[in-house]
């Protein structure tokens, strides 16, 4: 049945795609430099378009697997990963994707528990949140605020918080080589980063089979088959086993009589196909991300540049670039350093001296918003989910209430911490990482699961405890 | 609604196809699955730090 949208709703989505479009145009008329920011930015509306579609969200994916045990979303989310990691195996054996694996250790689980408690409490995950602010959702807008300004403070504490770092990690630190204005010795992040995280292996699983990743054997058999397709089975056997089989069983023994080996097939089958919708955004989600890696190389190769940090030189928006002249330009899907960068920016503006650590510093940044590529793709990220929510009539403005706004604070400060020990949050610190083979990228995905249970039991409990109150005030 | 969804997919494919444009060509040029150089050669991690190097000493020599 169609569904009758309101005029209204119809001239603000084309009025937000004739924004992007403008932008386009404009920039590439200033200069075609601004073809390699305009890539974000139609990735990101590609996103956001998908996110909202499939309701793609990482909090309800195992919220409602932990909570109700209803497994959809969490398949989807799987499938989606499978399908990514396709085409991501295309690109990685032509030998030009933009993907970097991530070091990988225990620090990933721990990261991912951190942000998995975080998504629950907040109600969405960081790309959840985006899609939702895009829906006009007030609590998701908190969340993305929470996770900016957590993160961009997160990475610059030094002071007191410098005693508890090891005495190992600042040793190690300290041999780096970094530069004076880098200040490793002040800051516990860039002890972390420096002293322990830049010391732990960067493996591919095809590389921990001895293939090359940029090889056809590589990328199909190392890292789809065994560093993709081999997990991501695995948990859909397992939310299988623990949330399908039972309901699937009854229901086919009171019709046949008899539950047979291959009604197991049928019904691993009936779950993967009940997740249609969000399959169908994770299959759109999964080409897109594949040709965004493909189309920022050759941007790359065209310009010759190794980093947007040259471009925006070669413009003149030298303010705000690292001690290396890069800023943060991913070449892919990624969410939570650009909402870091851009509080960061702000608080420079302001008076606070955010240069002197390795994160904006030395890694990625701090540039005029207006100007930083990743920004672009997350504002059109919103601008896209804005667009599907408003042809589907599901665009509400909603403010949140004085309990969701301190949940979402909350949540939104656990996961910017947690996206900043893994260097990546549910999209760049698991989705991308998964697909591309990378094992950080799983370490991170099982920490996250486990935060996410835990922060369902826990507001369980809390709910529990507060109906309880308020039935004994009632009571009296 | 779905009209206004047609026209706005078919904006979004025009301009990955006007990226696309932009992006394939250096792969044709250097070929798949091998390395190699575009016709504009990227710049070592050497002469990016050397161009920093002097971008700040202009800088502060005006």
């Amino acid at each position: 049945m169609e569904i009758e949208v309101p005029r209204k709703n119809k001239l603000w989505a084309l009025g937000i795609v004739a924004f992007f479009v403008i932008i386009s145009v404009g920039t590439f008329a200033a200069h075609e430099y601004y073809v390699y920011l305009q890539a974000y930015l139609w990735f990101g509306f590609i996103y956001g378009m998908c996110l909202q579609y499939g309701r793609f969200c990482f909090a309800s994916a195992f919220r409602d697997l932990f909570a109700v045990g209803v497994p959809r979303m969490a398949v989807g989310i799987m499938i989606a990963t499978i399908l990514f990691g396709f085409t991501s195996a295309f690109v990685n054996a032509t030998g030009w994707s933009t993907f970097h694996p991530a070091p990988t250790s225990i620090h990933a689980a721990i990261a991912g528990l951190i942000f998995g408690v975080g998504m629950v409490f907040a109600g969405g995950c960081a790309s959840g949140s985006l899609y939702k602010s895009g829906e006009g959702n007030g609590v998701a807008m908190l969340v993305v605020l929470s996770i900016s300004v957590t993160q961009s403070s997160f990475v610059d504490i030094g002071g007191w918080f410098n005693k508890l770092v090891p005495k190992s990690w600042a040793a190690s630190a300290a041999t780096k080589g970094l530069p004076d204005t880098i200040n490793v010795s002040d800051g516990w992040v860039d002890q972390y980063l420096a002293g322990y995280v830049w010391d732990q292996p960067v493996l591919r699983v095809a590389e921990l089979m001895g293939m090359k990743t940029d090889s056809i054997s590589g990328a199909f058999l190392g890292n789809l088959l065994t560093g993709v397709g081999l997990p991501a089975m695995l948990i859909l056997l397992w939310v299988y086993y623990v949330w399908v089989k039972r309901n699937y069983k009854k229901k086919v023994v009171q019709e046949k009589g008899v539950f047979t080996f291959g009604d197991h097939f049928r019904g691993f089958w009936s779950m993967i196909t009940a997740s249609k919708r969000t399959s169908i955004a994770g299959l759109f989600l999964g080409v897109a991300c594949g040709l965004q890696m493909f189309v920022i190389e050759g941007l790359r190769m065209k310009f010759g540049v190794k980093n947007a940090g040259t471009i925006l030189e070669r413009l003149g928006y030298d303010f705000g670039l690292s001690a290396k002249g890069t800023v943060f330009d991913p070449g892919y899907w990624y969410v939570t350093t650009q909402e870091a960068q851009w509080v960061g920016w702000l608080m420079q503006k302001l008076g606070w001296n955010n240069m002197d650590n390795i994160f904006f510093g030395w890694v990625n940044g701090i540039p005029n918003p207006a100007f930083n590529p990743a920004d672009w793709m997350s504002v059109a990220l919103i601008g896209g989910a804005a667009v599907m929510a408003l042809l589907h009539g599901e665009f509400k403005w909603k403010a949140p209430t004085k309990e969701l706004a301190i949940w979402a604070l909350i949540g939104g400060a656990l996961m910017g911490i947690g996206s900043r020990l893994a260097l990546g949050c549910n999209v760049g610190g698991f989705f991308v990482r998964a697909a591309n083979g990378d094992p950080s990228g799983w370490l991170f995905g099982i920490g996250m699961i486990g935060g996410a249970f835990i922060g369902v039991k826990f507001f369980n409990w809390w709910t529990e405890r507060k109906m309880a109150k308020e039935m004994a005030a009632f009571d009296l | 609604m779905k009209t206004n969804l047609w026209v706005i997919i078919i904006i979004v494919v025009i301009f990955l196809g006007f990226m696309m444009g932009y992006a394939v060509p250096p792969f044709m040029e250097v070929g798949f699955g091998k390395g190699g150089q575009a016709s504009v050669e990227e710049m070592s991690d050497e002469e990016l730090k050397q161009m920093y190097e002097n971008l700040y000493k202009e800088e502060s020599d005006e």
